[in-house]
């Protein structure tokens, strides 16, 4: 406890000795405190209050490259401090390498993409934006005109955070988890040609590695498979719309008992229909052997009351099982690089589907966060 | 006779001459050329400058942004245009990179840091809000073609001459793009810029008042503005935009303006 308390105590210090050289190029420091209030609504949990530190250094040469560090400290489970990513980037005249632990984002689609595999969740941060966990892997990407080639090479496997037992989704908790063998062979592997072009950008991509949802054995153990994967996605304007789409399909590279090749694909239009309301709508599938095992409509709307409060609105709504999840925001910004959020989730459906079985987990929340 | 016939003469080339002259005095003051004239940046092959945005409500406090802007002006006519947010820290890094398009739609990406990623979005709302300001996209970058720009009088602002020309979207669909009926800008005779330019809805009243009250000299002749006051009348806010730290023709390359660009630091 009192080491933790020196890191952090050292971390303020840097801050403090670090703030004379922040700049455009050179030594940066930036960072986000982050406290939230969370409130049950069904059941008699105690609201729970959770406060954040995140710290972003970085040392970047337009000419050279960039070095990065984010670091984050929570007052979770009594003061946790991760590394989140940390890496360094090497520009070269046409080509961009980053090594170290490192998020990846492929994919146009907008919340899901199938072509993103190399990340798991963190699934104590369900149904929030920033909840993939990064992975160590070697990323080199190639320019060549309006053509970009991605290769990433991930040697480690990186398993979904499933929380612990106190956490807000812990009855998600595994009873065992089997962790793949670090190997060469089972490390992960993507390629990725992308164009840019001028009416539409689209991409290609191969992934070979492991799939971040495991199947339950017999026994009750949480397992991974490999799969290989080809995928595509695409993005185009018409007028003032903008369509996306995004699929890809998975086939196990061995065999698995109920477990055949599946896909996934998700298609969407965009729009800000006057400067107040912006409306997003996709239609996802997942498809296993003859089996739809997900079919949603994933709405995403903000209304801009004025430029500094605006409200939102995400839902999913799974049409095979009729079942939903809601999640209205309230944002202000109270002034520059402050924000309020009031906002909730609502969880409704049958007993024994995917968010009909969390009904009883709604909350509304309160969050703060100052950027500095 | 040889006397009525030069006399003839003369008279022909004077009313020739004063025809020509009246046809060039009529091209000077031609709604479109005066608006030409004064867009300064098209004659620069690029621009960089750092731009201050204050934006100033009546409920709450002013809010600061700093940004850093560059324009490329190609020689085959195409405009490439990246801007990166510098403050505040809750949007540092937010950048936005436009390419002109010949024979279409432009092509326009969104770089916010926290999703990693280039997302292409439309470029034909125009009539949008810039990051919460009073001034909309369509007013940072004035398409002229879509516009019918006439001459409708002279006037003197603080004792200064200037043109007025009344602009008007050329069609209904730029019209709701743009957000507004009419626009009617006033230029100083004197240096060709623009001073102030006015806002109206299709019922004729009047919603924005574009105030421009500082310009640097680039080069004899031409001149930038520096400092832009967009007042929105319905909303009771206004937002000033300050340019700072201009260099023009600096040689800067196409390759800054990609999405490989786009995602670096600042």
């Amino acid at each position: 406890m009192k080491l933790k308390l020196l890191i952090i105590f050292l971390i303020i210090m840097l801050i403090t000795s670090f703030a004379s050289f922040v700049g455009a190029e050179g030594l940066n420091l930036e960072g986000q405190i982050e406290s939230r209030l969370e409130i049950s609504i069904k059941n008699h949990e105690i609201p729970r209050l959770s406060n954040n530190l995140k710290l972003d250094l970085e040392y970047y040469s337009s000419h050279s490259g960039l070095a990065k560090a984010i670091v984050q400290i929570s007052d979770k489970n009594g003061n946790k401090i991760s590394l989140k990513e940390v890496y360094t980037e090497l520009y070269l005249s046409k080509t961009d390498l980053k090594i170290g632990k490192q998020i990846i984002n492929w994919g146009k689609a907008d919340g899901v993409n199938p072509t993103n595999n190399f990340n798991p969740e963190d699934l104590t941060r369900s149904f929030r934006d920033d909840n993939k966990i990064a992975v160590s892997a070697l990323r080199a990407k190639h320019y060549n005109q309006n053509w970009i080639f991605d290769l990433v090479w991930a040697p480690n496997f990186t398993a979904p955070n499933f929380g612990e037992a106190d956490d807000r989704w812990s009855f998600l908790l595994p009873n065992k988890v089997v962790m793949p063998e670090n190997s060469i062979e089972n490390s992960e592997f993507g390629i990725k040609a992308s164009k840019w072009g001028t009416k539409m950008d689209f991409s290609f991509s191969y992934f070979r590695g492991y799939s971040k949802e495991p199947y339950i054995s017999n026994i009750g153990e949480f397992k991974f498979y490999r799969v290989n994967s080809i995928g595509g996605d695409f993005a185009r304007d018409f007028g003032s719309f903008v369509m996306r789409g995004e699929g890809a399909y998975f086939k196990p590279i061995e065999e698995i008992k109920y477990k055949e090749p599946y896909y996934k694909f998700i298609l969407g239009v965009d729009k800000n229909f006057t400067d107040k309301i912006y409306v997003n709508t996709q239609y996802y599938r997942q498809k296993e052997g003859d089996i739809n095992t997900a079919q949603k409509i994933i709405l995403s709307t903000e209304y801009n009351i004025t430029n500094f409060k605006k409200l939102g609105l995400k839902a999913v709504y799974n049409l095979e099982d009729e079942d939903y999840i809601i999640n209205p925001t309230y944002v202000m910004d109270i002034r520059d690089n402050v924000s309020l959020t009031l906002g909730g989730y609502i969880f409704a459906g049958k007993k024994g589907t995917e968010y009909g079985s969390l009904d009883n987990k709604d909350y509304c929340y309160v969050e703060l966060q100052n950027s500095f | 006779m040889k006397r009525t016939k030069i006399n003839i003469l003369l008279i022909t080339f004077l009313l020739f001459t004063m025809y020509a002259f009246g046809q060039v005095l009529a091209a000077e003051l031609n709604g479109r050329k005066i608006f030409d004239r004064a867009q300064t940046l098209d004659t620069v092959n690029d621009f960089k400058a750092e731009m201050k945005m204050t934006i100033i409500r009546q409920s709450v406090r002013k809010r600061v942004r700093k940004l850093k802007t560059k324009t490329l002006n190609k020689e085959n006519g195409v405009e490439m245009t990246m801007m990166r947010f510098l403050e505040p820290a809750d949007v540092r890094g937010t950048g936005f990179l436009t390419v002109e398009n010949t024979d279409g739609a432009d092509k326009t990406y969104l770089y916010l840091p926290a999703m990693g990623k280039p997302r292409r979005i439309s470029s034909e709302e125009r009539g949008g809000n810039f990051m919460s300001s009073d001034f909309t996209y369509e007013d940072l970058s004035f398409t002229l073609s879509d516009y019918n720009h006439k001459l409708i009088g002279n006037e003197k602002i603080d004792g200064e001459d200037v043109y007025v020309v009344e602009s008007i979207p050329v069609s209904k669909e730029i019209k709701d793009n743009v957000g507004f009926a009419k626009r009617k800008s006033y230029f100083s005779k004197e240096r060709f810029v623009m001073v102030k330019s006015i806002y109206f809805n299709e019922r004729g009243k009047k919603i924005k008042k574009l105030i421009n009250s500082e310009f640097k000299q680039i080069k004899e002749g031409e001149w930038l503005v520096t400092r832009m006051v967009m007042q929105n009348e319905k909303e009771g806010s206004k937002t000033i935009i300050e340019y700072d730290d201009f260099e023009i023709n600096t040689g800067i390359s196409a390759d800054q303006f990609s999405v490989r660009q786009l995602t670096r630091p600042l």
